[in-house]
This record gives C-alpha cells, sequence and structure tokens, in this order.
C-alpha cells in the first residue's frame, strides 16, 4: 500500500498526469450534467450516435490534414446534434432509426478513410483504436487540447448553471415550456450545441464507442438513490468526478486502458448505488 | 437534408483553406543539441558513467511509460540533455538509401500502438545490436539532431544492455 502511494506521488509529478486528472474530471462532470437531460428525455443513444459522427469528421479531418481537428469535429457534430435533437413526426424515418444510420454509417465512413488514406507514418489500427477506445488519449493531450476542453467545460457547467430552470422545464414538459412563453426551438438547439460539445471533449477521455457510458452510468446511479432532479443532478455530478479521478489513477497504476477502467469504475459504481437503494428501499 | 449537406460541404472547403498547415520548413538548428560544435550529427562525444537518470521509463506501467515518450516527442526541447533509461524491444529499420537505423519500441497497454525512439551510438562506441525484438535495456542523452534540414530526436547511448530473447 505505500510503495503504491509513492509510485502514485511520483506520477503526480508528471505535468500529462495531472492534466489528465483536471481535464478528465472536467468533462465527466459536464457529460453526466447533460446525460440527465439525455437520460430523461429517453435519448441516450443519441451520445453514442454523435460520438460515432465525431469519430467520421475526425477521419475526414486527418485525410484533410488539419492542424487542429477539433475544427472539424465540433462543427459537423453540432450541425448533426441540431438535426438528431428535432422532433419530427409523422416522418418515414424516426427518430431512433435516424440515431442508428448515421452512427454505423459515419463509423464505417471513418474507418474506410483511414484505411484508404492513412496518416504519413502512422499506424492505422493504433489511431483507431485509441480513438474508438480512449486507451491513452487523455494521457497525451497537447497544450492547446488541454486548455481547449478546460475552457469549454468551465462553460458548460456555467451554461448549465444559468440556464437549470429552463432546462429543468424541458426536461420534463417541453410543452408547458412552451405555453409560459419559452422559445423552446432555440433551447431545444441550443442544448444540442452543448452536447454535441461535451460529446467531443469526451473522445478524448474514453473513446467513441464508450462515450455513452459518461452519460449514462451516474445518472441511472444517481436515480437509485437520489428522489428530486437536483439531487440526481448534484449526485451524477459528483459520482462521475469520482469514478474518472479513480479510474485515470488505477489505469496508470495498473497500465490498463484508460477509457475502459473509467467505465469499469462507472459499473462497479453503479451496482453500489443499487445496492445502496435497495437497502433504503427506493 | 439538402441544407445541411450544403452547410457541411461549405464549412469543409473553408476549413481546408485556413486550417491546413503549410509545407514544413528546412530546420536551421544545430547538428546536434548535446554538441553544438558538432559538424554532423553522429559526432557527439561519449558521456561519462554511471549517469543519474532523470526519466526511468523502465520503472513506469506501460500506460505511464507510452505517454512519457509521446511527451518526449511532441515537446522535446523540455527535456534534451535529460538522462533517459527505457526498456523495450530492439527493432533495426533499413531506410531508402540502405542506411540501418536502430530504435528501442515502447508498445501502450494493449500492444496495438508504438512509440520508437532512434538509438545514436555516441563517438567511438562499438555497439554490437542483437537480434530484431530481442529485449533491451538502454540508458542515454536525450538529443535533437539535424539531418540536412531534417530534424529528429534520439539517444545518445554508449552501449546497449540485452535483459532478454526475442
Amino acid at each position: 500500500m505505500h510503495e503504491m502511494l509513492d509510485t502514485l506521488a511520483y506520477y503526480f509529478t508528471f505535468p500529462f498526469v495531472r492534466n489528465a486528472l483536471i481535464v478528465g474530471v472536467l468533462v465527466s462532470l459536464c457529460a453526466a450534467l447533460l446525460g440527465v437531460v439525455l437520460v430523461l428525455r429517453r435519448l441516450s443513444f443519441i451520445g453514442d450516435g454523435l460520438s460515432h459522427v465525431a469519430f467520421g469528421a475526425m477521419a475526414v479531418a486527418t485525410v484533410m490534414g488539419l492542424s487542429n481537428n477539433m475544427l472539424l469535429i465540433l462543427p459537423v457534430t453540432i450541425i448533426c446534434s441540431i438535426a438528431l435533437m428535432q422532433r419530427q413526426r409523422n416522418k418515414q424515418v424516426q427518430g431512433d432509426a435516424k440515431i442508428a444510420m448515421l452512427s454505423v454509417g459515419s463509423l464505417a465512413a471513418g474507418y474506410i478513410l483511414f484505411n484508404r488514406f492513412p496518416p504519413k507514418g502512422g499506424n492505422v489500427s493504433g489511431d483507431v483504436c485509441t480513438t474508438l477506445f480512449g486507451s491513452t488519449s487523455i494521457l497525451t493531450l497537447s497544450q492547446n487540447e488541454v486548455w481547449l476542453s478546460l475552457i469549454l467545460s468551465i462553460a458548460v457547467c456555467l451554461i448549465y448553471i444559468v440556464f437549470y430552470n429552463i432546462i429543468f422545464s424541458l426536461t420534463f414538459d417541453e410543452e408547458f415550456a412552451a405555453s409560459q412563453g419559452i422559445n423552446t426551438k432555440a433551447y431545444n438547439v441550443f442544448i444540442a450545441t452543448i452536447i454535441a460539445t461535451v460529446i467531443s471533449l469526451a473522445m478524448n477521455l474514453v473513446g467513441s464507442l464508450l462515450i455513452s457510458a459518461l452519460l449514462v452510468f451516474p445518472v441511472v446511479s444517481a436515480m437509485r438513490v437520489c428522489k428530486s432532479f437536483r439531487g440526481v443532478v448534484i449526485c451524477s455530478a459528483v459520482f462521475s468526478a469520482v469514478c474518472a479521478a479513480g479510474g485515470i489513477v488505477i489505469s496508470i497504476l495498473l497500465g490498463t486502458p484508460v477509457g475502459a477502467t473509467i467505465v469499469a469504475s462507472d459499473a462497479i459504481g453503479f451496482a453500489l448505488f443499487s445496492l445502496i437503494g435497495r437497502l433504503k428501499g427506493i | 437534408m439538402k441544407k445541411i449537406f450544403a452547410i457541411l460541404c461549405t464549412l469543409c472547403i473553408a476549413i481546408y483553406a485556413t486550417a491546413v498547415p503549410a509545407q514544413e520548413e528546412k530546420y536551421e538548428g544545430p547538428n546536434s543539441m548535446l554538441n553544438l560544435a558538432a559538424k554532423d550529427y553522429p559526432d557527439v562525444p561519449p558521456f561519462y558513467e554511471p549517469l543519474t537518470i532523470q526519466h526511468d521509463l523502465s520503472r513506469l506501467s506501460s500506460t505511464m511509460a507510452y505517454a512519457q515518450l509521446y511527451d518526449m516527442l511532441c515537446n522535446p526541447e523540455q527535456y534534451v540533455g535529460s538522462a533517459v533509461k527505457l526498456k523495450g524491444p530492439y527493432m533495426p529499420y533499413q531506410s531508402e538509401d540502405g542506411e540501418i537505423m536502430h530504435f528501442i519500441l515502447v508498445f501502450d497497454m494493449q500492444g496495438c500502438c508504438e512509440l520508437s525512439l532512434e538509438m545514436l551510438p555516441t563517438r567511438g562506441a562499438n555497439i554490437e545490436y542483437p537480434e530484431m525484438n530481442t529485449e533491451i535495456e538502454v540508458e542515454g542523452l536525450f538529443d535533437i539532431c539535424n539531418d540536412n534540414g531534417l530534424r529528429f530526436v534520439a539517444l545518445r547511448i554508449n552501449r546497449i544492455n540485452v535483459v532478454g530473447q526475442n
């Protein structure tokens, strides 16, 4: 135990470890906050769909040789998020089918692009594996990426706090919110933009395939022990931050993939909270 | 749908026009950061041993070793002159003009991603290179070199220690 603590103290002297912890905690916190909205609106799968769109956009950005992939990933993901969040009644292709089509189509297109136009001197399967599963992405962030992630995460948290009441209304009863004079269309576009931003950031933490875990696990775990909306929001944010920090620490100590370790921590946390909920009789 | 497609296309063109970096310029730095007077990049004198190791990647977990080497390759200016210790498989590579280069590999925990660091002998070092994929341990000084305008990083070594079979 003492040796492990000494090793951990040594690892914390590395700047990229400190950056990974700060960015990881903030991004997972934002993901949990937005996960509450998505889970309660029965849109949990949208996170998965958007992360695959982000992967496809990243493949295009790599082929184009962009200096910063986020320049393409962010706008493309935001546009797709807005398109998917639009409620379209009586359309031939319904919401869940739309998400599924966009999700697998983007993933396939991205992988084909990587194979046909591999980056110079790169390892295609390694790059794809890292992007999909987030094995070391959070530990290999450039200084610009760290600052961008910090600024966007703090902005998302502040926006959530400022617009908390409107988000609450839109989550539970959109028609009632519209009747109260809230511009629901504009706010839905706004929320879709924030969701896309958080998903683009979260790709660095857990990879494209595991992003849903960051959105869903904290919320459903919090719902096992909390009864109110505010309680669920706070509990899921704390749960997500603790599991992300714990997952990063365990992965650097044991040499396991970072993304998968964070998701495993979330799963164990969910099991614990489910047990607590049962004991409490909720 | 058509509107979204048109917006995406416009966006891609706009981003391509503004965000694609220009062609890489020729590196004008010294042939070796460890020997600023070097006439050629191999011209670096041997260092005194034993070294006081500042970055020991051999004692880190695979996740950390990979991340540390990645940081060294992306931000080499911060590590020039540092004493580094590495452990991993040895990999030779023959370039297009027939020159054989010598690398040590560091894998991530899944084994699908690898990073390599070129090893360059110091002046007069008579190094016997093992077979490919032999597990080796090296200690050396981190360097940034210039090969006719091409910038690259390398580890200057006096010797190679073989610690396992391939």
